[in-house]
């Protein structure tokens, strides 16, 4: 009924049930791709083991073996992309992600970042089982990339691949890590853990000569130890809540409320008790937790930065156990709730230090010359590589197999019809005599049903003093209208009847079109008449109108149907346009189809 | 970039900083005459009486959530005791409604546009209330209880536009032909017509008279009241005289009424010596008016009233929440002040012989009555309002 609001739920059982469908199909295509990678790889491996290790990378005098730093790298963020991957596959990601991931995320942000993000969301919005599907296979491509393509120009393209898509997250998902946003902080994620995904692609899609020698190392470990000395200064900072624990006279820290709140998410008793606790001995004593940690993250920092060797492997293990308490303690790890996204920031930051640690402290070993002294065969070398070729090319299709249908439905403004299905079910499909009606346009032109022959109607009930879902209701039939097209005008006509007993004057719906600037939109009806010829047309469509007293809207049935050109009911649509823009945009998507569908046949 | 050429860019970057901020604060800073102060608003919240009987319109519902606010009608007949519920059907009223009662048994009350709805509907009656006739006014009424006004012989005139337009309405509110509303004058218009020995900067309030449509709102200048009237002839400033204390006050109409050719305002005077309220009325014709003596005014005005004689009515409330009434009649210099209401009153209605505060909570209205000269509240009755809760989400 008209002013009693829909939103969808995150697991709503027809978006769930169409991601799982739309899930098993592109499964389909990504078992097939990744069954091809694996038998090149097995064969591959066979060839290697009649012949010379298969890891060449192709550059003259790069080592035999791939720089141990590198492979953790490699190895630990495949596995972070895999997990962050699986997690996307949650039955709640397609409509929880927007509002209880991407949102919480930007606010407080400057209003441009929010602009940003709420385009990512936007889109998302209203494709939300293409994108959230795109995003699984994306990420699960992105870590057998990582995992299967250890060296040479796929192995960088991984990096690549990973940098583009985690700064993509990294910037509409995540709103820049927080980093903008008056409470950002090292314990809640700052700088982001796209932001860390991105430089560990940027580290691996650099040629393998830069990982030669200590420089690198020394690079990451300065440059997470300036991370950790920017965040204790943050941390430090007087005045943003951190110091203040939560005394029962005043309103709970940051800190003491963030993990509250994480207790009470869905998850193992024993880590939501962990947390509890936590939150308690911070809520008691915040002055001490902030200063160990600020004084911890300064330590940390300086000894990471300083580079020298006496400081360096108990400021690794320092940063370690410090991003593993966080991560459990303050983060609850990232993963549970149903819309959890990945393992949070920790991780990934302790895996770059480590990997910093490896590059300066093990180098690779030098370049082994072959014992046989003979050079492999060139058409064994170019059959392997064509294989190797093979094996990342499968994989990076997966990638594909998410990122192309995102890449068209972001240019698609037409929401998803399945919101509307999702908030009204699935149209009824007719094929029966639509009753008619006689009554007057809002011209006081005389309208009846088998005036309209000849034509595809869209028919509707509305109050024209509705203050909620009607005029929008009219917006999306235009909208409608404007999908279907200039050419199919002719042979299309968009019609409403009033559905208020009481203000159903020709006065009212001229003042309806005018506020919904429809007057002017030739193929629109909006049809009137007395109480008798208007009770007529609600009852042969099955409309209920009923006025609510003490100043309440008149509440009516909010359906929708198409009547053919021959004067047949072909589809009856519920039109709730739910709670949002994308809901109701879905609305029109939903009609235009029908509509379509009936001028076909 | 240098070191120095840095600092040079900084300092010239500050300078200009500070220039623009500077500008930017005496831009902000009233001049001379300008307002620097927030106008007296009437609360929608109001009653309005005549011979024939007595309306009120308050808020219902939780207060604190617009979808979940109901505004309410109720009358009470000059010959009955009771109130009855008569919120006219079939509009969502969170957004407000206003009300003019004319004369005898008429009434037109008006809602305030709401949500997506941007145009006000509008719902006529002569048998107080029992049968409605709807109508509408063309764009969005003003926010103030006397955005709308009837008159007896179907003349009626409505603020829209949040005070930036007045239209006017030729017709019968109550037959079948309806209101024909036309875009009469707007603001600027007013203010041209006003003068700059006024300097009219907003309006507040419509009144119509068999002759002529009375257009209230506030004077820049001090000590100018701005009553526009509005006849055939053109538009000009009512010769309203404030006594000589108040000479230099500036000045708000709060509320205007009209009754057969008189018309009545009620005014919000700001001196130096801080704010108080005063009543006005014409003569017949509008050839001169008096002005009662200052009520001085307390922290929150709560609602306002016209009471049957064509005075008014104020319930304003203290900073500590106790309640106080005051009514002044035409022909009174001194406001009376009536015994404190009981708390959670919200509106005060003045007939002839009995005054009646209205208490309302989330579902109930409770009407307390002070007879003519008594002393006392006594609770007369409860009304349990239906409210359709959720049903504009």
């Amino acid at each position: 009924m008209n002013g009693m609001g829909h939103g969808l739920a995150d697991t709503n059982p027809v978006v769930v049930a169409a991601f799982r469908d739309l899930l098993l199909h592109q499964g389909l295509v990504v078992a097939v791709l990744v069954l091809v990678a694996i038998l090149a790889m097995l064969v591959r491996a066979a060839s290697a083991s009649r012949g010379t290790p298969p890891d060449g990378t192709g550059e003259p005098g790069t080592p035999a073996r791939e720089p141990l730093g590198r492979t953790v790298l490699r190895i630990s963020f495949g596995l972070l992309w895999l997990v962050d991957g699986v997690l996307q596959a949650q039955p709640a990601m397609p409509l929880g992600l927007p509002d209880q991931v991407v949102q919480p995320a930007a606010a407080g942000s400057p209003g441009w970042v929010r602009q940003l993000t709420e385009y990512g969301t936007t889109i998302w919005s209203q494709h939300p089982v293409t994108a959230a599907a795109a995003t699984v296979w994306i990420q699960l491509g992105i870590g057998l990339l990582l995992l299967t393509a250890p060296r040479g120009r796929w192995s960088r393209l991984a990096g690549v691949t990973s940098v583009a898509w985690a700064l993509t997250v990294w910037v509409f998902g995540e709103a820049f890590g927080g980093l903008l946003a008056p409470g950002v902080s090292w314990l809640f994620g700052a700088p982001g853990a796209a932001l860390l995904y991105c430089v560990a692609g940027a580290l691996l899609a650099l040629p393998e000569r830069a990982w030669r020698g200590p420089r690198l190392g020394r690079a990451v470990l300065a440059g997470t130890g300036a991370l950790f000395v920017v965040m204790a200064l943050v941390q430090a900072w007087p005045g943003r809540g951190f110091w203040q624990g939560g005394s029962a006279a005043a309103a709970p820290g940051p800190l003491t409320a963030m993990v509250r709140d994480m207790s009470q998410t869905p998850q193992p008793g024993a880590l939501a008790r962990l947390l509890s606790a936590f939150a308690s001995l911070d809520a008691a004593h915040g002055w001490a937790v902030n200063l160990v940690l600020v004084g911890w993250l300064a330590m940390v920092g300086v000894g990471l930065a300083s580079g020298r060797k006496a400081l360096l492997l108990p400021s690794v293990v320092g940063a370690g156990v410090l991003c593993l308490a966080d991560w459990v303690l303050v983060q609850d790890t990232g993963l549970f709730g149903g819309v959890g996204t990945d393992p949070n920031s920790m991780l990934p930051l302790a895996v770059l230090i480590a990997v910093g640690y490896l590059a300066l402290t093990r180098p690779p070993a030098a370049v082994a010359a072959d014992p046989s002294g003979e050079p492999e065969p060139a058409t064994e070398q170019r059959s392997r590589a064509l294989l190797g070729v093979t094996t990342a090319a499968a994989v990076f299709a997966v990638v594909l197999v998410g990122a192309a249908p995102m890449a068209l439905a972001s240019r698609d403004s037409r929401a998803d019809s399945l919101l509307s299905e999702a908030v009204n079910g699935n149209p009824g499909r007719l094929d029966l005599p639509a009753a008619g009606f006689d009554l007057v346009d809002q011209r006081g032109h005389p309208v009846s049903l088998s005036d309209l022959r000849g034509k595809v109607v869209a028919l509707t009930f509305l109050d024209p003093v509705c203050t909620s879902d009607c005029p929008l209701i009219a917006q999306q039939m235009r909208r409608a209208a404007e999908i279907l097209g200039a050419r199919a005008a002719s042979r299309t006509v968009f019609v409403a009847i009033v559905a208020n007993p009481v203000y159903r004057g020709e006065a009212f719906v001229q003042a309806f079109d005018a506020e919904e600037q429809l007057a002017g939109w030739a193929n629109w009806l909006f049809l009137t008449g007395d109480l008798s010829h208007l009770e007529q047309a609600w009852n042969a469509y099955g409309i209920q109108v009923e006025t609510v007293s003490a100043g309440g809207m008149v509440a009516h049935s909010e359906t929708a149907f198409v009547v053919d050109a021959s004067g047949h009911l072909r589809a009856e649509m519920g039109s709730d346009l739910g709670e949002d823009n994308a809901t109701a945009s879905s609305f029109a998507t939903l009609l235009a189809d029908e509509m379509r569908n009936v001028m076909a046949s | 970039v240098t070191a120095s050429g840095t600092t040079g860019a900084l300092g010239a970057g500050l300078a200009v900083g500070l220039l623009v901020a500077v500008l930017a604060g005496c831009a902000g800073t009233a001049g001379p005459g300008a307002p620097v102060r927030p106008a007296t608003v009437a609360p929608l919240t109001s009653s309005a009486s005549n011979a024939a009987a007595s309306w009120v319109t308050v808020p219902m519902g939780h207060l604190d959530d617009p979808l979940n606010t109901f505004w309410q009608v109720l009358v009470r007949p000059a010959a009955s005791s009771q109130w009855r519920l008569v919120t006219p059907p079939g509009v969502a009223d969170n957004g407000g409604l206003v009300l003019s009662a004319p004369a005898g048994s008429q009434a037109v009350v008006g809602f305030r546009a709401s949500q997506v709805l941007a145009f006000s509907p509008l719902a006529a009656t002569v048998d107080l209330g029992r049968s409605y006739t709807p109508q509408l006014v063309p764009a969005a009424l003003a926010a103030v209880p006397d955005a709308l006004a009837a008159g007896t012989v179907g003349d009626a005139a409505a603020l829209v536009d949040d005070g930036a337009e007045v239209m006017t309405a030729r017709g019968d509110p109550t037959g079948a032909i309806g209101f024909r509303w036309q875009r009469d004058v707007s603001l600027s218009a007013l203010a041209a017509s006003a003068g700059p020995g006024c300097g009219l900067t907003r309006l507040s309030a419509v009144a119509v008279t068999a002759d002529a449509t009375y257009i209230g709102g506030s004077c820049r200048r001090a000590g100018r009241v701005a009553i526009v009237e509005q006849v055939a002839g053109g538009n000009h400033l009512v010769p309203v005289v404030l006594p000589s204390g108040a000479a230099e006050d500036q000045v708000d109409v709060v509320r205007l009424a009209a009754a057969g050719d008189k018309v009545s305002a009620l005014l919000a005077l700001h001196g130096a010596n801080g704010s108080a309220f005063a009543a006005a009325w014409s003569s017949p014709g509008g050839a001169s008016w008096a002005v009662s003596g200052e009520l001085p005014a307390r922290a929150r005005l709560v609602s306002t009233s016209t009471t049957a004689q064509t005075g008014f009515a104020v319930l304003t409330s203290s900073p500590d929440g106790a309640l106080a009434v005051a009514v002044c009649e035409p022909g009174q210099q001194a406001w009376a002040q009536l015994p404190a209401p009981p708390q959670g009153t919200v509106a005060i209605a003045v007939a002839d012989r009995r005054v009646d505060a209205l208490a309302v909570d989330p579902t109930r209205v409770v009407d307390f009555v002070l007879a003519a000269g008594g002393a006392t509240w006594s609770r007369s009755q409860v009304i349990t309002v239906p409210i359709p809760f959720g049903s504009s989400q």
